[in-house]
């Protein structure tokens, strides 16, 4: 079986493979050949200036694949989207389940191997022309402090151990919102709703309480609660800008990575280790609820049905918090009310979508007055910190 | 032996397959039913692409979900998916890849269909897609063979080509089932028929009539004969119509039936006419239709 699958899913990806490896590739050429590592001079009306550049950002080799853990899913759950394709791959002789598996991880591999090529590739390139650049007899400086920089070669391997795992954590998070649907459409719409969610969290309705509570509760009191909330809050950007910390330390401009720097009196690198854990957790164990779950019966596979109804919720969630947080823009009672109609109108047309018809279920008018009505409560909040 | 109990499947609130308790045996069966009968969905049960909500589906003497069962079961879908890029060697590289496929019959069907080697599948004709679809589903080795839709888009040569290695097929152990509003070829190919009504057996029997021995007449009558006289003299009326002088029913068979309205009625012409596959299976589902309405 084993060996039937693979070579089967060899013949599966290697297209789609071989193109995204290349995109990869020549991005990483691009960003490497980008990076200055050289001296150079300006001049302005004041004089001839020299000035180094070292940037060496491990970022642009791990963003490309970070990407991909958004598109791998839909090839992963390809046959949920056609109901010719379900046909032809639910009968095949095996338990399909154990078959969607295969394809879990053959996918991840794929991901995997295509962003370690693309990261190897860059980074050896921007190392080379940094030493190419260090043997040429130009000692590369920070370009105002003049300290000479030199490049740490087992925190480029650091970055992109870290780089492996956060990409497989965002593979396995979008595979488990793409198990839900049975559209690419719907994988589209729930995705980002998924994500805005992930990225804003409860902040906003953190703020409904804190707009209200500010003038009653010592604002110690408010910092610490604050503190507590931002620790939970898991947003992607904290994960990302892990890899510009590495970097830091990468060109010597830090000793250590500040995330791992829980020792320091920065409670920022507490909140950002707590975010950096909630996130790849959150991976692992979408990870196990997608290969644990049996796969469903595919007569909804392309079709507008068959969705349960949290996905519903998870969508009007997202798009309320989203809501909540552009409402907030400048406190001001004039733009957040036209905002929340506007905002309301969006809800509206999203959940159209989402149901192909303007015919909405009961179920869909309770979530979206739920959601319309909290967006409304939030105004309110604002008004009242306002007044304060 | 393909054993189907108590078989349910919805589709949200629409009930495809609804209580449906058949056993199919070896040989060819022909699956008749109005659109949105549940053909396809059953066999989409059978083969294992769909998950039952209620009852159960054996293959043999295992559950038709299982690796054990889906090992002996091709089901061959009316429109299937190839991909764009697929070759016709590709598609055998494909099936082989899970099946055991007879290299010589598939090769020998492509060739006997003048199917063109060296072009893209998407590029081609409908029916030439159908006759390809039948080459890679006829080579596969299983047990159970499921067809659906089988002949649509056929030019009648080619049909005749594809029902002569079906019938090849029909040999030993061999289950097929063929789901087709195409009538006269089920009744060429099929030893028995399962009609489907609303998801439930409506009949089932080894002749396209299912034994209900089912008779149509052509007569002039010298008077005015209505549905309820025939009735009024013990007969089982099915349809009648009158089209100018000329009045068609079908009647359940019973002894003597022309001289039983000869008594009571005078006619010109008194004949009795062959009731056509078609018409046999049209007459079935009305009868289906007036006993599920009773």
């Amino acid at each position: 079986m084993v060996k039937a699958f693979l070579k089967y899913q060899i013949k599966q990806w290697l297209p789609a493979a071989l193109i995204f490896l290349s995109a990869i590739l020549g991005f990483s050429i691009i960003a490497a050949t980008q990076f200055n590592v050289y001296d150079t001079y300006y001049s302005n009306p004041y004089g001839t200036y020299m000035s180094s550049h070292a940037d060496f950002m491990t970022l642009f080799f791990v963003i490309p694949s970070l990407i991909l853990a958004f598109v791998f899913p839909f090839f992963v759950y390809s046959h949920r989207f056609s109901r010719k394709k379900n046909d032809i791959i639910a009968q095949l002789p095996y338990n399909r389940s154990v078959f969607r598996n295969y394809k879990l991880v053959t996918g991840l591999v794929v991901l995997l191997l295509i962003f370690s090529l693309g990261y190897l590739f860059g980074a050896s390139i921007a190392a080379a022309r940094f030493y190419a650049a260090e043997l040429g007899g130009n000692v590369i400086r920070e370009e105002w402090t003049r300290v000479p920089v030199s490049l740490n070669g087992g925190y480029i391997a650091l970055a992109y151990g870290f780089g492996l795992v956060l990409i497989a954590a965002d593979y396995f998070i979008n595979c488990f919102i793409i198990s839900k649907v049975n559209t690419i459409l719907d994988g589209i719409i729930l995705m980002a709703a998924v994500w805005f969610l992930l990225f804003i969290n409860i902040k906003p309705f953190y703020n409904m309480f804190t707009n209200v509570a500010y003038p009653f509760i010592d604002s110690q009191t408010i910092r610490k609660v604050t503190m507590i909330i931002e620790a939970i809050d898991f947003s992607m950007y904290r994960s990302v800008a892990t890899f510009t910390e590495i970097d830091k330390v990468i060109l010597g401009r830090a000793e250590t990575i500040a995330i791992l720097d829980i020792s320091s009196e920065n409670p920022a690198s507490i909140i950002r280790l707590i975010s950096l854990i909630s996130h790849i957790s959150l991976g692992i164990c979408a990870g196990i609820l997608v290969f644990v779950k049996e796969e469903i019966s595919g007569e909804f596979a392309g079709k507008n049905g068959g969705r349960h109804i949290s996905t519903n919720i998870v969508l009007a969630v997202g798009i309320m918090a989203t809501s909540m947080m552009l409402i907030q823009v400048g406190y001001q009672i004039a733009i957040a009310s036209i905002l929340l109609l506007i905002l309301l109108s969006t809800h509206f047309f999203v959940t159209v979508i989402y149901n192909r018809g303007f015919k909405l279920k009961l179920a869909d008018w309770i979530i979206f007055g739920s959601c319309g009505g909290l967006e409304l409560i939030y105004l309110i909040t604002i008004f009242i910190a306002a007044l304060h | 032996m393909i054993k189907i109990k108590a078989a349910s499947k919805s589709f949200g609130e629409t009930k495809a397959v609804n209580s449906l308790t058949i056993d199919i045996p070896a040989g060819i069966t022909g699956l008749i039913g109005h659109n949105g009968a549940g053909k396809s969905t059953l066999l989409r049960l059978i083969s294992g692409v769909y998950i039952l909500d209620e009852g159960s589906i054996y293959i043999d003497e295992n559950e038709a979900t299982t690796q054990e069962a889906k090992k002996n079961v091709f089901f061959l879908p009316d429109d299937p998916y190839i991909p764009a890029h697929y070759s016709m060697k590709d598609v055998y590289d494909f099936y082989s890849t899970f099946y055991d496929v007879d290299s010589e019959r598939y090769w020998g069907l492509i060739d006997k269909f003048a199917l063109p080697k060296n072009q893209k599948v998407t590029n081609f004709s409908k029916g030439m897609k159908r006759q390809l679809y039948i080459a890679i589903s006829l080579a596969i080795k299983v047990k159970y063979l499921l067809i659906d839709e089988g002949f649509d888009g056929l030019d009648p040569l080619v049909l005749n080509d594809i029902k002569e290695e079906i019938l090849k097929e029909n040999k030993d152990d061999k289950t097929i089932i063929i789901a087709s509003h195409n009538i006269n070829t089920l009744d060429q190919l099929a030893d028995r028929f399962v009609i489907l009504y609303q998801g439930k057996l409506g009949q089932q029997g080894e002749s396209i009539d299912m034994g209900q021995g089912l008779v149509k007449y052509q007569v002039i009558f010298k008077t005015e004969v209505t549905q309820s006289d025939l009735e009024a003299l013990g007969l089982e009326v099915i349809v009648m119509k009158k089209i100018g002088s000329v009045t068609n029913f079908v009647v359940k068979e019973k002894e003597d039936i022309e001289a039983l309205i000869k008594e009571k009625y005078e006619t010109l012409i008194f004949e009795q006419i062959t009731i056509e596959p078609d018409e046999a299976v049209v007459l079935e589902m009305m009868m289906i239709k007036n006993k599920e309405g009773k």
